[in-house]
């Protein structure tokens, strides 16, 4: 995303502001961020979280403890880093519209963990047989019903073995 | 052998091409919240995973030598700077190397010579499955491996070549390239020298986005940008060549010439010339130079690793820049 305002550089700095009740945002470089002095010595992040709506002055009663590294909401983010994996399930409602703006999307497709690339395949598997089963009992195919639910067992047991 | 010890595909262009995958350990807070244990933890248990590495403790070697580890891009600045404990890890033929505490608990890298990305890509996939096997990654499905910094969420991946590219920045050309790369999620940067401003004209371009899209359209997508460039700069090389053949030959010989007399040289004044030297020889003008040396040139006469090759660390400025010249003239001469 380019800069709003010189329409050269790579926006990294996002800002709204509100005057008057009139909502408008800024997608700045930090060039011109510097220039208009939202970044007086903190960073992207910390400026993103003076964001209104998203967290006030110390104002919120209920306060979020991370259970990992025991960050709260207005320190779990310094110089635009995040303190520990935990804090991205944590405050995962304040990390939302950042990381959206940072990468033009919240949804993950490519490499994953091998444990969790098994279980999410098997778990396709079993849905994609649930359904075949289901349709197989609606057109009354009890012999081709019968063997889908064997496959879904086999399938089912295979994964408390491993 | 190390990028910079031999010559790759589309070498006149391309010096290395390299992948990065940041990842971190489930239940640890990210590398600069870490406590002493917990790095070691971490340590040990990547240290089991990868056991035919080298490891490198960098709380246990000199200054001078994690800076000469910085000049090869074997390691970031950030991390030969660290206080906390934190390890090298490095197969025998430094292709590949880990840092572990960094700022995410691992970074991963492959750096090839020339334009090699599926090559590094393949390389460092190997040892994210090896590790992957014997540690639990933080992951999640939504936003994919979780990093200390969110502009590596999704694949963690940062895939970047390292080109020569004098003809286009010359021409001017790639101030044009640089706004359409922003577009396609692809940064361009000096390689040396302050801020944007590219000395010896190397660059590196990388990708920006690290979310929506997989590893494999990242890398072919900065693939044919290179390709790309990779034929622009050498169109223009020639269009410069031929426009004005005797004076390019002059300007490129001389350079060559102070290279191989001169006392004293600083890095600065290096970096200069050795950009000529690399244009001359690709264009073959300077015929006397292997190629193949280029690489290694680059890199030897960067401050730190000059001054440890030479196990001579505690000299001045001016020693320096003697050791330098010396140092380019032995490169340069025949044997
Ligand atoms: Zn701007
Ligand atoms: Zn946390």
């Amino acid at each position: 995303m380019l800069c709003t305002e010189c329409k050269k550089n790579t926006a990294t700095v996002f800002y709204q502001q509100n005057i008057n009740g009139k909502t408008t945002e800024l997608c700045l470089c930090q060039e011109c961020a510097e220039s208009h002095g939202f970044l007086t010595g903190s960073s992207l992040f910390n400026e993103l979280f003076k964001m209104p709506g998203i967290s006030g002055a110390g104002v919120k009663s209920s306060r979020k403890i991370c259970s990992l590294c025991g960050s709260d909401e207005n320190n779990f983010i310094k110089d635009g880093k995040v303190s520990c994996p935990v804090c991205y399930e944590s405050f995962a409602d304040e990390l939302y519209s950042p990381i959206k703006r940072i990468h033009g999307n919240v949804s993950h497709i490519g490499r994953a963990p091998a444990k969790l690339k098994k279980q999410n395949d098997k778990k396709l598997k079993l849905d994609e047989l649930k359904k075949q089963l289901n349709d197989a009992v609606q057109k009354e195919e009890y012999e081709n019903a019968a063997i889908i639910r064997d496959k879904i067992r086999d399938l089912e047991n295979n994964a408390e073995e491993n | 052998m190390a990028w910079f010890d031999n010559t790759g595909k589309e070498n006149d262009v391309v010096l290395s091409s390299r992948v990065r995958l940041a990842r971190n350990i489930k239940d640890y807070p990210f590398a600069p919240m870490l406590d002493e244990t917990g790095a070691r933890e971490i340590i040990e248990k990547t240290k089991h995973a990868l056991d035919d590495y080298t490891v490198i403790d960098m709380t246990e070697i000199s200054p001078i030598e994690r800076q000469s580890y910085v000049e090869k891009h074997i390691i970031s600045p950030a991390f030969a700077a660290s206080g906390t404990p934190h390890v090298l890890l490095l197969n025998e033929d430094r292709t590949n190397a880990v840092m572990v505490c960094e700022e995410d608990h691992l970074r991963i890298q492959s750096i090839h010579s020339g334009l090699a990305l599926k090559e590094a890509f393949a390389s460092a996939c190997e040892i994210d499955d090896r590790i992957d096997s014997s540690v639990s990654y933080a992951y999640s499905d939504k936003i994919g491996y979780l990093t200390h910094c969110p502009t590596n969420l999704g694949t963690g991946m940062r895939a970047s070549v390292m080109m020569f590219l004098p003809a286009l920045t010359q021409t001017r050309m790639l101030n044009n390239y640089a706004s359409q790369l922003e577009k396609l999620g692809l940064t361009l940067r000096g390689m040396y020298g302050e801020g944007s401003q590219a000395s010896a004209y190397i660059y590196q371009i990388s990708n920006s986005i690290t979310m929506g899209i997989t590893e494999e359209e990242t890398i072919s997508k900065l693939e044919s940008v290179v390709n790309q460039l990779i034929a622009s700069e050498r169109k223009t090389r020639e269009k410069l060549s031929l426009n004005d053949h005797d004076r390019l030959c002059d300007k490129l010989m001389r350079s060559s010439g102070i290279l191989r007399s001169a006392y004293m040289i600083s890095s600065k004044e290096f970096l200069k010339l050795f950009a000529d030297l690399k244009l001359g020889v690709h264009l073959g003008i300077i015929p006397d130079v292997d190629e193949s040396i280029l690489g290694e040139l680059l890199v030897g006469a960067m401050p730190a690793t000059l001054m440890l090759e030479a196990e001579c660390t505690d000299i001045d400025d001016t020693e320096r820049d003697k050791l330098r010249a010396s140092y380019i003239k032995g490169k340069l001469s025949p044997v």
